[in-house]
């Protein structure tokens, strides 16, 4: 506790007990490690610090986590047990360089042995964090077997993961990652199941047997195993059992007269399950509902936007008409994990067609944007013909699928922002727009919706991104700019919607044939750097630093005037750069004076970038900002610090 | 009685008058480093032991002197930190298998290199021919040439004894060398 900061400003009611401590007083504190004579409680206070420091993201030079280390490890003397578990904390998270880190491993072997609970959980957690495949070799049997007489089943699962470098899920998934053991494996899997007393494994077998086995070289060996499950299992591993089957005689011609005499012994199966199942498969099998393809294909279209649709259909009013397949035959575009976009583009428009609408996003930046397109899908000129006839769902439809096929030659999307809004609420449209960031394009998703409902009947003409405005449901229409080439254009984009507007006849709901053209301005759109970063944690981000090439490494300082407190700069900047903070140094303590914050994310088109800030603030409350990053590229490095100085 | 009385009394004296001492034990892999810590703390050898993974830390009373030992591993990848761990001891211990002739150039250089570290500069070394008993091996004039310690007298305080972990010659002496270095 440093008393002296607290006599300075006693105001102040929140303080972190390590307020203003330095890395220099600290590191030469730890050396007291080296003390012939430890003083296990004042060596505990040093850890802390340490450890706090390596929290706040403070950056150790090689040399001193070494030394560091190194000192920590004369620790192991002391009996202390409070000690030695803040011994490995500080281990743990000193990361030390693996050519060094061996030196503790009898150290640790000792403790795995150990009758203190402690030692023994502890070791083997800090074990598994600094283990290496180099090291593995010559321990990883003793380890194990020390291991596994202890008493922490965390531990343990932790240890033999780190083991075996890869999270196996199951001896299946283990089996269906190596293809040259893929034969062997479906072997094993055949004898498994023979004796398997797990219902949902065997069926899960089944499974993997009935889609890997035909294509093998020899599939007939499959099938005895898989027919045995059919006389001597219960009725969910006998339904699966009968699918694998009939996916033998599906994809293997010459099975098929075999596979067809099997399955009709499970018609007269005493499971209905099983015998729908059979008789499913046999009339597939010669040729009817669908033909052996229907076995085999599997449906072409996501599953999420396939369920998505058909609650849109089942609550539309137009279900005299059979629900269309088109609608959901979207080329998959989900590239990144967190694509929002699939689902939007997922939500076509509910059978409520009741407007049409086209949005034109007049853009004031002209300059950075390229229009590779053709112009009517860029822009959109509301002209003064008029298609006339109600577009019905299907047409919608067919045209959304049209257009989802142009905006994925434009490739993965590499992230895509939250929807920010146009209108002001209470508004007659609502509208959303989502920023799709490309490769080499930025695509302006505009969600639209009308509220009026008097104001039924908005059409358009066909232009390309001629969208539906439905009545409460919402459509969508897109604008495609295209970026120079490594350029992140910033600015405002002006947007406009225009759209024809067509009356209905209350007494007949016919749409008249001529409408007047309408135009709405919407809230400017800001493109921001921000966009153009995915936020991408990464684990340890010392390590990540030191294995980055320090070949585009740029520092800066810059001034950010005066602010509240460091939390607030750090808030502001980290807005900016639209980065990952990790190892939690987002959060600045309570009255820091100095803070160190660490960034990670990827540019578009320029890979990796990491960034290391420091902030400090003066008695007047003016903070200085000190920031280096590396990258993979020289343009992504220069990319964060324009960035900052643009903003 | 007397004798009771006298042990007793060395036993009470050591409370008062204890002296620690601290010191690496470092040496080429097989050499007997941890079978040398055995033997001093529990006097049994043990004839096979497994190698030291980094390092084990052993402490021994010798009458009225606590010895702290950092035996280390003699594997190559272990000797660039051996220097770490001799730093501020009063004795670096230095084991060599006087049986291994192939060995002992290597034992050289690395005993070299590590007496040219500036941080260690002073630190009275104390080389041990282990393994006397095994035949063929070179006895004290032959060590002290082999492994070119006269070159290491300088400023330093050097002595070489030839021992016998198995049959346990000259432990002995060695401890004894070691309580004189003890810290006062």
């Amino acid at each position: 506790m440093d008393s002296k900061a607290k006599d300075e400003d006693a105001e102040e009611t929140e303080f972190s007990p390590f307020y203003g401590i330095d890395k220099g007083a600290v590191l030469q504190e730890a050396r007291c490690f080296n003390d012939p004579q430890i003083d296990a409680r004042k060596c505990q206070q040093v850890i802390t610090k340490l450890l706090y420091l390596l929290g706040q993201g403070e950056s150790f030079t090689k040399k001193e986590a070494s030394e560091v280390f190194f000192s920590v490890t004369k620790l192991f003397q002391s009996k202390d047990t409070n000690l030695r578990r803040m011994v490995y904390l500080c281990i743990k998270d000193i990361c030390p360089s693996a050519d060094e880190v061996i030196i503790v491993t009898s150290s640790l072997m000792k403790d795995m042995n150990s009758k203190t609970d402690l030692y023994r959980s502890n070791s083997v957690r800090v074990l598994c964090k600094i283990i290496d495949s180099q090291l593995l070799m010559q321990f990883h049997a003793v380890a194990l077997l020390h291991a596994l007489r202890a008493s922490d089943r965390l531990a343990i699962s932790k240890l033999v993961t780190t083991l075996t470098k890869a999270n196996v899920k199951s001896p299946m998934a283990q089996c269906l990652d190596i293809p040259d053991a893929k034969e062997s494996g479906l072997s094993h899997l055949c004898e498994f199941i023979e004796d398997c007393e797990f219902t949902y494994l065997s069926a899960q077998i089944l499974h993997v047997l009935g889609k890997e086995g035909p294509k093998t070289k020899e599939p007939s060996k499959y099938i005895r195993y898989i027919y045995n499950r059919i006389i001597l299992e219960n009725a969910t591993v006998r339904a699966a059992a009968v699918s694998s089957l009939a996916s033998f005689g599906a994809q293997v011609e010459s099975l098929r007269p075999r596979v067809v005499t099997l399955l009709q012994r499970a018609l007269l199966d005493n499971d209905d399950e099983v015998r729908d199942r059979a008789t499913l498969y046999l009339a597939q099998l010669s040729g009817k509902a669908g033909g052996v393809q229907a076995i085999v294909g599997k449906p072409d279209v996501s599953l999420e936007v396939l369920e998505k649709n058909l609650q849109g259909y089942l609550e539309s009013e137009h279900t005299e008409q059979p629900f269309d397949m088109v609608c959901v035959n979207v080329p998959s575009v989900r590239s990144t994990e967190e694509d929002s976009l699939a689902d939007h583009w997922g939500c076509i428009p509910a059978a409520t067609c009741a407007a049409l609408a086209e949005l034109h996003a007049a853009d004031s930046l002209e300059q950075p944007f390229q229009n590779p397109l053709p112009p009517a899908f860029v822009k959109v000129q509301a002209t003064g013909e008029s298609a006339g006839n109600w577009l019905t769902k299907k047409r919608c439809c067919h045209l959304y699928a049209h257009e989802c096929r142009q905006l994925a030659s434009l490739g993965n999307v590499f992230k895509s922002t939250p929807p920010v809004r146009l209108t002001e609420e209470d508004t007659e449209y609502n509208i959303f727009c989502v920023k799709h960031i490309f490769e080499e394009h930025v695509v302006f998703q505009f969600d639209c919706t009308n509220t009026i409902s008097e104001q039924e009947g908005f059409e358009d003409n066909g232009v390309v991104p001629l969208r539906v405005m439905p009545l409460k449901g919402v459509g969508h229409t897109f604008s495609i700019l295209r970026r120079a080439p490594g350029s992140l254009p910033v600015g405002e984009l002006t947007n406009i919607l225009r759209f024809t507007v067509k009356e209905i006849d209350p007494s007949t709901g016919e749409v008249e044939e001529e409408g007047y053209a309408d135009e709405y301005q919407l809230e400017d759109l800001e493109v921001a750097a921000a966009d153009y970063m995915k936020p991408v944690m990464v684990p340890n981000f010392r390590k990540a630093w030191e294995e980055m090439p320090a070949d585009f490494e740029q520092g800066d300082e810059y001034g950010l005037g005066p602010r509240k407190d460091l939390q607030e700069a750090v808030e502001a900047v980290m807005g900016i750069l639209g980065m990952q903070a990790c190892e939690g140094t987002e959060a600045v303590p309570p009255n820091a004076r100095s803070h160190t914050v660490l960034l990670s994310g990827f540019l578009v088109g320029h890979q990796q970038v990491l960034v290391r800030m420091s902030f400090g603030m003066d008695a007047s409350c003016n903070v200085a900002m000190k920031l280096v990053a590396r990258g993979q590229t020289q343009g992504g490095v220069e990319a964060v610090h324009s960035t900052i100085q643009n903003a | 009685m007397i004798r009771y009385l006298q042990s007793w009394l060395e036993w009470l004296k050591s409370f008062f008058f204890k002296r620690e001492m601290e010191l690496s034990l470092i040496g080429l892999q097989n050499a007997g480093k941890s079978s040398l810590v055995n033997v001093l703390t529990t006097g049994q050898f043990q004839e096979d032991m497994i190698p030291t993974v980094g390092f084990n830390m052993k402490k021994v009373t010798k009458g009225s002197v606590v010895i702290k030992m950092w035996d280390l591993g003699g594997q190559p990848r272990f000797r660039n930190l051996w220097e770490r761990y001799c730093r501020g001891v009063q004795a670096i211990v230095y084991v060599v298998d006087s049986s291994d002739l192939e060995g002992l150039e290597v034992a050289r250089s690395e005993l070299l290199a590590l007496m040219d570290k500036p941080s260690l500069k002073g630190i009275p070394l104390l080389v041990l021919g282990n393994k006397n008993d095994m035949p063929g091996a070179v006895k004290t004039q032959e060590l002290i040439d082999k492994l070119g310690l006269k070159n290491l007298r300088d400023g330093r305080e050097v002595c070489v004894y030839s021992i016998s972990c198995k049959r346990q010659s000259n432990i002995d002496i060695t401890l004894d060398w070691l309580s004189r270095h003890a810290k006062n």
